[in-house]
């Protein structure tokens, strides 16, 4: 939490020296609270307020890294309890488990099926970001073992045991690619702490209810462990919601340091069905979990859990856009049908959509609208046959056809006549109202 | 109002007033003793507003539903969740007309969706469709009742049955 220009001039010297270029402590005090000066220009501000002053900068809740390179994860960093505050800004990490006693060629297919999963929507391209390893085994060997096949995915890691010997054993063989250690406990702290210092890994910490938590952060923190991760012991609906929500009200409103960790959750964990699994990762995505780790590697639960993540992590300020194109529904040739829409995605998935059901193969005009829907877009001046007409000329959407008809979604009918002016070659034609006419409308109109 | 005349007495939930036809659905909610569901499209504004012209028209606060609209999984529900939040936090604050109940239609909006229908020209990543089909309609009445909805309709069984042991160990 931020100070007060009141709060920071009590740590400073109150000489008046103007070594900082402000007139007075106070003043320089002022312009500290609101980011318009550096604390380094005062040459004589002690150590611990120095300490102080960087604690009460520090952001609500820690962004912690885990894993590195291109696939690393970013856990953490919010500052707001609900998105249309500001945003949220780091998508929760989706993270697959597997366990030490996995048959090998069992663990070899799940790790590469999960390393290799990918899937697209609305353009952009989405993975699975780590994978856990569990000591179901409690043997040491067998552990470090299995983190050492999982480390040549290259996938970020969670290592799982709450036996500091044999995550000592795991750290010895994939320490270096900086995974997270899960997990420090009551009975096990500071043989953890230990490692994570050693090892120079995040540190998650597993408590049973918010107090113990609290206890176990502070002692980690004043250890010198800086990047932690949170795990309150719930795992259900009610008791998560009830947790992840009181961490996130405290870390962002209270500014309470010992919660102010991205926080790791574990849907499967009691799950009586993968549907049960399923919704309770949904909740957690949506509720404040910010690791979420599930048991069952299933493309049936991990794309619809990409999907949700993708729509509440999306800035509310900043609806995605696709890229301006001509893009082709299905096989397109010149003998398919044109049709115009705007650079909304969700506007574009819609009729893409569509038009895919149609079995018609078709093409697609994506006009820039900034982001707007077909109405929205047009009402804000931003969809008119101006816009149309150039981009119809830009992208060279005649080489596309030999018909030179372009369909109009409906809502712009009103647009017909000024388009024809504006492409005197091309035939404009009315499309449907709604995205999910287009297959009457094209047995009705199109031969 | 055959439906409202039929039911008279049984306290049915009539949909939809919406800003064009409010007056003729609320005088036959008033008069049969039903609730009125009040539909908006995905404006906050616009929810409130019709709120405070179907109770002028005489509709008792207790028997008015909020439909702010919904979008499936996917395919813009992050837009009915944010405003079913903001609706929720406004009415905690003691905004009465906010406060009616909020009815959301995962059932519908996803069975209209390719990733509910579609098992062929799909990618492999999109895994099983019967399996995917039943998550998203999950996934989308889980979402919203974590945004503050009060009322799903939902059409899959199993669905159904996800979603409601989720409730109830939600409220436990």
């Amino acid at each position: 939490m931020a100070l007060t220009g009141i709060e920071i001039y009590k740590f400073l010297p109150k000489t008046n020296c103007k070594k900082c270029g402000f007139p007075t402590c106070l003043a320089f005090a002022m312009k500290l609270a609101q980011g318009q000066a550096e604390l380094s220009k005062c040459p004589d501000v002690s150590e611990e307020a120095k300490q102080k002053l960087a604690a009460a900068s520090r952001p609500p809740q820690r962004l912690v890294v885990i894993g590195a390179g291109e696939r690393k994860i970013e856990a953490g960093g919010e500052t707001v309890m609900f998105r249309h505050d500001k945003t949220f800004f780091h998508p929760a990490a989706l993270v697959v488990k597997v366990k030490d006693t996995d048959p090998a060629d069992q663990l070899s297919k799940t790790v590469k099926a999960v390393a290799d999963y990918a899937v697209e929507r609305v353009g952009m391209t989405f993975k699975i970001d780590g994978i856990a390893v569990e000591n179901a085994s409690k043997d040491a060997g067998k552990f470090a073992a299995c983190a050492e096949t999982v480390k040549a995915s290259k996938m970020p890691m969670i290592l799982m045991s709450t036996d500091p010997a044999a995550m000592a054993a795991a750290l010895q063989k994939v320490g270096a690619e900086r995974p997270a250690i899960y997990a420090a406990t009551k009975g096990n702290i500071d043989k953890m702490i230990e490692l994570a210092k050693q090892h120079k890994c995040p540190l998650a910490i597993k408590a049973n209810g918010l107090e113990e938590l609290a206890q176990l952060s502070e002692k980690a923190e004043a250890a010198g462990i800086e990047d932690l991760i949170l795990d309150p012991g719930t795992r259900g609906f009610g008791d998560s919601l009830n947790a992840l929500t009181q961490i996130r009200r405290l870390a962002i409103k209270k500014g309470f340091r010992p919660m102010g960790f991205p926080t790791i959750t574990f849907p499967g964990e009691g799950a009586s069905s993968l549907d049960e699994e399923a919704v309770r990762a949904a909740q957690y995505i949506a509720k404040y979990g910010n690791i979420v780790v599930l048991s069952t590697f299933e493309p049936a639960m991990i794309y619809p859990l990409i999907t949700l993540r993708l729509n509440i992590y999306t800035d509310p300020q900043k609806p995605i856009q696709m890229s301006k194109g001509i893009y082709p529904i299905g096989a397109a040739n010149e003998k398919s049908p044109f049709c115009v829409t705007t650079n909304f995605s969700l506007t574009y998935f819609t009729i893409a959509g569509e038009l895919e059901a149609t079995g018609v193969p078709s093409w697609l005009m994506v006009c820039d609208t900034e982001g707007l829907s077909v109405l929205t877009a047009w009402s804000a001046g931003k969809f008119d046959s101006e816009k149309i007409a150039k981009t119809v000329k830009e992208l060279n959407a005649a080489s596309k056809v030999a018909h030179k008809k372009l369909i109009l979604p409906g809502k712009v009918a009103v647009l017909r006549g000024e388009l024809e002016d504006e492409l005197p070659d091309w035939k404009i034609m009315v499309g449907p109202m709604e995205a999910m006419d287009i297959g009457g409308w094209f047995k009705n109109n199109w031969n | 109002m055959a439906a409202s005349e039929a039911a008279r007495g049984q306290r049915i939930a009539l949909g939809n007033l919406e800003e064009k036809n409010y007056r003729t659905v609320a005088a036959v909610c008033i008069s049969d003793g039903h609730v009125a569901i009040a539909k908006t499209p995905l404006d906050i504004n616009l929810a409130k507003q019709l709120n405070v012209l179907v109770s002028d028209v005489g509709v008792p606060l207790d028997s008015i539903i909020m439909d702010p609209d919904t979008g499936a999984l996917g395919y813009g529900i992050e837009y009915a969740y944010s405003i079913i939040e903001r609706l929720k936090l406004a009415a905690l604050m003691g905004d009465s007309m906010c406060q009616m109940p909020i009815i959301s239609h995962p059932g519908t909006e996803t069975w209209r969706q390719k990733e509910a229908r579609a098992a062929e020209g799909v990618p492999a990543a999109w895994g099983d469709l019967k399996q995917r089909a039943v998550i998203w309609e999950e996934l989308t009445a889980t979402a919203l009742i974590n945004a503050g909805s009060n009322l799903v309709v939902m059409c899959h069984p199993r669905a159904v049955e996800t979603v409601k042991s989720m409730i109830a160990k939600l409220s436990a």
